[in-house]
């Protein structure tokens, strides 16, 4: 099972998501923005965040970046979620250095497939 | 000469405004994608937090449900399911009228587990309407080249429309190799159409007709939608009127390449 950090500023889809992944067996943390996103990371050490797009105070694309440019978290995997608001979202997730994208609304089944599709990656 | 510099003044004049006003309307055109972007932003958000509590109530993970409570989530899951693939056609439809274009992410994938995917939030709702769902996935399927989270939503607005309006008898999907492509089609017997009426039901805008202009109602944002999307995809999507009310739904996605 993995440490997982869920990065939203919505404090019931984190909910959500955190009891459907501790019972899973999943250990999980939050962060509510970008910044405490970083700090999480790098005191943490998650091997995955599911890091939403639209964040306060720095996007889920800069957060991505600044895990990828850290040495301590540059191998963390990342799965960005998107609205699909932009044209372009996904393009510019894998751009940022995420290692796969969900789009939201999702369910629990697809959440789990992809955490574990991207936990398999080598 | 002065009428002639009078002239040249008008002219450039002219499409100085014209260019202007070109400006202006693309400036216009932007806010208003920027606008309905937000606005779907702040639709996914509910519609995701609400689809995930009504599933972890249902599979458990806030503790037992009553299982004659069990029938309301159910019934919730099955609405939620529309609303969010409702959202998710608002997007692209939305990206297509304001922005002219659309990106699909096409990647091989399982036909089968899509399938998987499109069916598991609809069964339970077949089962409430009283509406025998049938399917048939052949084995062996080769990998599909198709948009993860876009087929699943079109395969169950296809499943949606069937049971909508089945007049009688099952919904059937049948998911099988033709050539080059992945056929699912679902068939079900509803109201008799003719074929320039089934023609009419998959164009983009067939659902903004007058309503007293409808001969068949369509769900969500209608077929038309769908049969662009698969276009998009390098497939098709075609409706096929048979007798006494027989209609089969074919959306035809390609193969995907050998690796």
């Amino acid at each position: 099972m993995a440490r997982i950090l869920v990065v939203d500023d919505e404090v019931d889809i984190v909910e959500n998501i955190a009891a459907l992944l501790k019972a899973k067996g999943h250990q999980v943390s939050w962060a509510a923005d970008g910044a405490e996103a970083l700090a999480r990371a790098k005191k943490e050490r998650p091997e995955l965040v599911l890091l939403d797009v639209i964040l306060p105070r720095l996007s889920g694309f800069d957060v991505c970046k600044l895990l990828r440019s850290e040495p301590k978290t540059a191998k963390v995997k990342i799965v960005m979620v998107t609205g699909l608001g932009r044209l372009g979202d996904v393009e510019t997730a894998f751009a940022s250095g995420a290692d796969d994208y969900l789009i939201k609304p999702f369910d629990s089944e697809r959440l789990f497939k992809k955490i574990e599709k991207v936990l398999a990656l080598p | 000469m002065a009428a002639g510099a009078f002239l040249a003044g008008a002219v450039l004049g002219a499409a100085a405004g014209a260019g202007l006003a070109a400006w202006a309307c693309a400036r216009a055109r932007l806010r208003r994608g920027r606008l309905f972007s937000f606005a779907l932003h702040e639709v996914n958000t509910p519609a995701t937090a609400v689809n995930m509590t009504v599933i972890n109530l249902l599979t458990g993970v806030f503790g037992e449900v009553p299982a004659d409570q069990l029938r309301w989530l159910e019934m919730a899951r099955d609405q939620l399911g529309r609303l969010c693939g409702l959202t998710g056609d608002l997007r692209d439809l939305t990206h297509l009228e304001l922005q002219g274009k659309l990106r699909l992410h096409l990647l091989p994938a399982d036909p089968a587990e899509l399938v998987e995917e499109a069916l598991s939030p609809l069964r339970a709702g077949f089962v409430q309407a009283g509406a025998p769902l049938e399917v048939v996935v052949a084995p062996g399927l080769p990998p599909i080249l198709a948009d993860a989270d876009r087929l699943p939503r079109a395969l169950g607005g296809l499943l949606y429309h069937a049971r909508k309006f089945r007049a009688s008898g099952p919904v059937r999907l049948s998911v099988r190799r033709e050539g080059a492509f992945v056929a699912c089609e679902v068939s079900y017997t509803g109201t008799p159409l003719s074929p320039a009426q089934a023609r009419d039901s998959l164009d983009l805008y067939y659902p903004a007709r007058r309503r007293d202009d409808h001969v068949l109602a369509a769900t969500g944002l209608g077929l038309g939608l769908t049969r662009t999307l698969a276009r998009l995809g390098g497939g098709d999507l075609a409706l096929e009127p048979g007798e006494k009310g027989a209609a089969r739904l074919i959306l035809t996605v390609p193969v995907a390449p050998a690796a």
